[in-house]
């Protein structure tokens, strides 16, 4: 669309005022496009509503699995940004294609040899997301419970038999309460919750920086993808399963070592 | 909020900032797979050094560090990469007009000054209050049931 220079620097003020940059928009512009100021403002307005919803959906988004363990393990393996390098220019003659064949099809041979070698392992976990219903309960009941400092816990871990009868009976999963002492957590109770319309069972525990880590468990769904380790916004979640209940740690993302004591609760439990 | 220079682990700082960074990378980055590499570069060129001493906030440094390698990575040319699919909303920043999502999450969604935000762009004052006005018309125009809503 091609635009007047008056209709630019009248846009271009109009903007500028909404962020306070100036007072008002030039005597000489309103004049020229009273009219339009109006209607202006509010496409401006609309348009920063607009900006901002989708940007904060965006931020919402599950952050890549794969992106999380490179930046948690040290040293790249692999430059983010291809420099650009001389192109090798190679010649394509018979015999250099006929020892390319020969090499690939010896290193194919010998993968797959020993590859059958191997006994069958399982498949590694999933990394399904996201639009799980019972994982967005997961995390929306978190982000509300997390913050509510004083009443995190339903019971409190001094009723641990009372813990494991109530989780029990409602759960139909069996359990212990791991000590996580080790990792720098504190018990401080149980709660259960709802999520995807299965009773979830929740061991609640901090942290010394009063981060509030929570291991919650429920029975197993028939034909249930896993998943391992997600991120939403700032709430981290890490997964396993039993042959008859999933378990997931959630915690604040900022937490680095989510995963160990995931590995320690998955040995406790 | 300003943070430390002296940070004791960067690694967690880092994680904390993913959904941040990687949004950010978005607006720089022609698909999703690029908006990834920016953020593994920046993050990856911070671990290996320190924080500049000028660098009063992580996060800031992190926007300028993908937006330097944005910039070299445009003079490289196209990379093969590997396909994913941007959600609805990522896909309308990626598809935004070039320069103007950057401008306008900087200033609009991060709080920026239009100087901090030129700064970490490499632009004037007037190119940041030029880009955020086209960047607010362009966003005027997107349909409300465009926009995807998540957990």
């Amino acid at each position: 669309m091609k635009m007047s220079r008056d209709t630019r620097a009248f846009r271009l003020a109009v903007s500028r005022q909404l962020d306070g940059e100036i007072a008002d928009p030039g005597d000489d512009i309103v004049e020229l496009k009273k009219a339009h100021l109006h209607e202006t403002r509010e496409t401006m307005t609309f348009g920063n509503l607009r900006g901002r919803e989708i940007f904060d959906d965006i931020l919402k988004e599950p952050v890549p699995l794969d992106l999380v363990r490179r930046i948690r393990s040290g040293p790249q393996t692999r430059k983010a940004v291809r420099i650009p390098s001389p192109r090798w220019e190679v010649a394509l003659t018979i015999p250099r294609v006929a020892a390319a064949c020969l090499l690939t099809f010896v290193l194919g041979g010998g993968l797959g040899y020993m590859a059958a070698l191997k006994p069958a392992a399982p498949p590694s976990p999933l990394i399904t997301d996201a639009g799980d219903p019972w994982l967005d309960d997961v995390v929306a009941h978190y982000r509300t419970f997390s913050r509510m400092e004083g009443r995190l816990a339903e019971l409190p871990a001094s009723e641990p038999a009372a813990i494991i009868e109530w989780l029990l009976g409602n759960t139909g999963v069996n359990f212990r309460i791991p000590d996580l002492s080790e990792n720098g957590l504190t018990f401080i109770g149980a709660r259960m919750l709802v999520a995807g319309g299965m009773p979830v069972g929740q061991l609640v525990y901090t942290s010394a920086d009063s981060e509030v880590i929570s291991l919650l468990f429920r029975k197993n769904r028939p034909n249930e993808d896993g998943f391992s380790e997600l991120i939403r916004d700032n709430i981290a979640l890490v997964s396993w399963k039993s042959a008859t209940a999933t378990y997931v740690v959630v915690g604040p993302s900022s937490a680095a070592s989510l995963d160990e004591i995931a590995a320690k609760a998955a040995g406790l439990i | 909020m300003a943070q430390p220079s002296a940070y004791a682990d960067p690694r967690r700082e880092l994680v904390s900032l993913l959904p941040r960074l990687r949004r950010f990378a978005l607006t720089l980055a022609s698909d999703l797979a690029g908006a990834d590499d920016l953020v593994l570069g920046a993050c990856s060129k911070l671990r290996t050094g320190e924080l500049p001493d000028g660098a009063q906030r992580l996060d800031l440094h992190l926007f300028a560090s993908m937006r330097m390698l944005a910039a070299a990575h445009a003079a490289g040319g196209p990379a093969e990469r590997r396909p994913s699919e941007p959600s609805a909303c990522q896909s309308l920043v990626l598809g935004a007009p070039e320069g103007l999502a950057a401008s306008f999450l900087l200033v609009e969604v991060e709080g920026l000054s239009y100087a901090e935000a030129a700064s970490i762009l490499d632009l004037s004052v007037e190119d940041v209050a030029s880009r955020l006005c086209e960047a607010r018309l362009y966003f005027a125009t997107l349909a409300p049931d465009v926009k995807e809503r998540r957990a």
